[in-house]
């Protein structure tokens, strides 16, 4: 049987949790859900909570399409250091694990502010 | 009394960190100076057109400030026979001083519309990369979640203040400083551009 590709974008902020699939090149949306389509109350948008439901439903609409296997983008402060993406985001991957999408590569491509200094170097 | 102003680079703190200094007779460091003027950094990181911040010699940089300013305050109270209680009053600001390991009183988040922080680092003449990231990593709410990660402990006791600055005056930025730091009243999450400016990520 074929595998067929796409890339997980998600985008964890402090409010909202954004899951946002393409086609491996990047160019093409197959699927999109956002924090807030989940949950009633504003507040829970991030939570993991929400992006756990975001990504199972994520996961229906890929698999509807054909899509089975994932490379994963993140951005998301928080955890930075400790080389771990948000919360939102970790539930997110581990939701769509679970419901059997596999997982490739996962890349952090979480935004460095920076002037003239930064406070890490890039390793992209 | 111990701030940091941090945000992401263009959203104002050195314009308002200078005005809530001149007005509140703080000290202030402008840690892209300090750190290029002093050399506190590892490298430069050619992508990013950035040197990396040493972030222990920073540090170093920063006991010896405080710790001199302090002894030349304990001096002075002597003479005067007043106790030391006000301690020395700085203002710490960059979009890295969240990550130095200082015990701040309070840190402050600006914030700004992506659009507006877009234009004023076209002016800059940065890159068309280093101004996308940037863009990118306000509408992330990088700075407001690295600071919360260090300094908000519990909800309670939390030290962050976000300012939203559209559209303000930078002395009415100070105000709502200044408002903030007297009534012990702070806030943020309220600042959420991501739905907003979700196309400008996948671009
Ligand atoms: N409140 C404000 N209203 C209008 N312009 C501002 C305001 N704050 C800053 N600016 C302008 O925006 C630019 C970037 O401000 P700056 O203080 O250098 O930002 P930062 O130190 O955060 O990188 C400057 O040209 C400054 O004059
Ligand atoms: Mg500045």
């Amino acid at each position: 049987m074929s595998q067929k590709w796409g890339v997980v974008h998600i985008y964890a902020s402090y409010n909202n949790t954004i899951l946002h699939v393409t086609d491996v090149t990047g160019s093409e949306t197959i699927a999109k859900v956002s924090g807030g389509m989940i949950v009633r109350n504003q507040r829970d948008e991030s939570s993991p909570y929400a992006a756990m439901q975001a990504a199972f439903k994520i996961a229906d609409l890929i698999r509807d399409k054909g899509i089975d296997h994932v490379h994963v983008k993140v951005r998301g402060a928080g955890g930075q250091k400790s080389k771990n993406p948000g919360p939102g985001a970790q539930a997110a991957i581990r939701a769509l694990s679970r419901a059997g999408i596999r997982i490739g590569r996962i890349e952090d491509a979480t935004p460095i502010p920076h002037d003239g200094t930064t406070p890490k170097r890039k390793n992209r | 009394m111990k701030i940091a102003i941090t945000g992401t680079p263009g959203v104002g703190k050195s314009t308002v960190s200078k005005v809530f200094c001149d007005i509140q007779n703080y000290k202030l460091y402008d840690i892209t100076k300090i750190v290029k003027e002093k050399e506190l950094y590892y490298e430069k990181d050619e992508s990013m057109d950035s040197y990396v911040v040493n972030f222990n010699k920073l540090k170093e940089f920063f006991e010896k400030e405080i710790y001199s300013n302090e002894n030349k305050e304990n001096k002075k109270n002597k003479k005067n026979n007043l106790k030391n209680e006000l301690d020395n009053n700085i203002v710490i600001e960059g979009h890295v001083s969240q990550h130095l390991d200082i015990d701040y009183d309070y840190i402050i988040v600006l914030r700004c519309e992506p659009k507006i922080i877009e234009e004023r680092l076209k002016k800059r003449g940065y890159s068309e990369n280093k101004i996308k990231e940037n863009v990118e990593a306000e509408i992330m709410d990088v700075c407001l979640i690295e600071s919360l990660e260090r300094y908000k402990n519990d909800e309670e006791n939390s030290k962050v203040h976000e300012i939203d600055c559209t559209n303000k005056k930078p002395d009415e930025i100070v105000k709502e400083i200044n408002d903030a730091l007297t009534t012990d009243e702070l806030e943020y999450g309220k600042v959420s551009w991501l739905e907003k400016y979700f196309d400008y990520l996948t671009i």
